[in-house]
């Protein structure tokens, strides 16, 4: 696709304004889908092999590390764009650091698999492992707000903390590409961002989490004391 | 040789229509493009966005009129050169000019879709890309006739 051809894709799309204080997507999946279809079809395919990466909604509940590393390896080995791929480095950079901050709350040692996880950041994280930082305060400066979040167990924070982080690089790379395909990444990226901020919902957090630990239990469900149903 | 340096001359005279017609088809290509897009995502003043998409066409307007002035002077082996020059550079300007107030055109109609109140504001940067695109234009008319002198 001609990059001056992205200009009727990414004009037709609305506005993304603010993360925190939206209150819906500014565009339904369904109509975010129909546009994208005026995408190319190497494009198309491009784009759901990123979501397909960075998204996790459609494994279910278990999740193979080593084939999680394996898809991003070969994904980033066929997009052929460097801005992308950094793009997508970035995005699972956050994911390594975040978990090995929570690998390392929960008290766990460095990972001894030298390839223990995905991005351009994993070997030094195994390195600096000691580092209450890890050594990336100056790549990522909310390191030590997530630190603070794992240690007071403040959930939502934390949460807010990482998609704050996620929101405020994409709105950086977003200015840098305005007519071209990673700025229609950066858009759904964006979306997907907004997207799972409104989508939190208590009572179904609630009926989630009942139903994952019902599951966990398993026969050993009936075996416990019946206020703790 | 003479045959070359007159056909330079030629090249000259032409070459401001010839590029501008490029930079002008490729930026109202884009603005209009652009225009498009934005409309998917609107409910009115489509208008507005059309008919700023056209702006980049003033270039080959700017380019036809210079081809009529320059070849109004004459090409034969004195003027030949002089015409090459001026009439190569302007068509340069002119091209790139559109294709740059095209983009600019299109990042007007972007902005002003989601802000409409800014329209007016937002074309100030497609204004100015103009104003070089005049630029070029004039000097390339006073330059001509001092070939002619």
């Amino acid at each position: 696709m001609a990059e001056s051809a992205y200009y009727t894709l990414l004009t037709s799309l609305p506005h993304i304004d603010s993360l925190f204080s939206s209150k819906m997507t500014p565009i339904s999946r369904f109509q975010l889908d129909k546009r994208l279809s005026m995408l190319g079809t190497e494009d198309q395919q491009k784009l759901v092999a990123i979501e397909n990466l960075l998204h996790w909604d459609h494994m279910g509940d278990e999740v193979d590390e080593k084939a999680l590393i394996l898809q991003a390896d070969r994904l980033k080995a066929s997009l052929g764009n460097q801005h992308l791929i950094d793009l997508i480095n970035w995005r699972l950079d956050i994911r390594t650091v975040t978990a090995a901050l929570r690998r390392k709350h929960a008290g766990q040692q460095a990972p001894s698999e030298a390839k223990w996880s995905y991005g351009t950041r994993y070997e030094y994280i195994r390195t600096h492992w000691t580092s209450p930082t890890l050594g990336l305060s100056g790549a990522f400066p909310w390191i030590p707000k997530v630190n603070e979040c794992l240690r007071t167990g403040e959930c939502v924070a934390l949460e807010k903390v990482l998609l704050q982080a996620a929101w405020n690089h994409l709105t950086h790379m977003s200015m840098k590409h305005r007519n071209d395909f990673v700025a229609v990444v950066i858009y759904v990226m964006r979306w997907n961002l907004v997207a799972r901020w409104t989508a939190y919902d208590t009572e179904q957090a609630r009926v989630r989490f009942r139903d994952l630990v019902e599951r966990s239990l398993g026969a050993f469900k009936d075996q416990l004391p019946a206020s703790n149903h | 040789m003479e045959q070359l340096i007159i056909a330079l001359g030629w090249v000259g005279v032409f070459a401001p229509v010839a590029l501008g017609a490029v930079g002008s088809a490729i930026g109202c290509s884009v603005a209009g493009q652009a225009a498009c897009g934005a409309m998917l995502d609107v409910e009115s003043g489509y208008g507005k966005f059309v008919g700023v998409s056209a702006m980049p066409s003033s270039q080959v307007i700017y380019g036809i009129v210079i081809m009529f002035t320059l070849s109004g002077l004459g090409v034969a082996l004195a003027t030949a050169p002089g015409l090459f020059g001026i009439g190569l550079l302007t068509g340069i300007a002119l091209m790139y000019s559109a294709i740059y107030q095209g983009q600019a055109v299109a990042a007007s109609i972007n902005a002003s879709k989601n802000k409409p109140e800014v329209f007016g504001l937002s074309i100030a940067p497609a204004a100015i890309v103009e104003g070089f695109a005049v630029f070029a234009f004039v000097f390339a008319l006073v330059m001509g006739q001092q070939i002619a002198g």
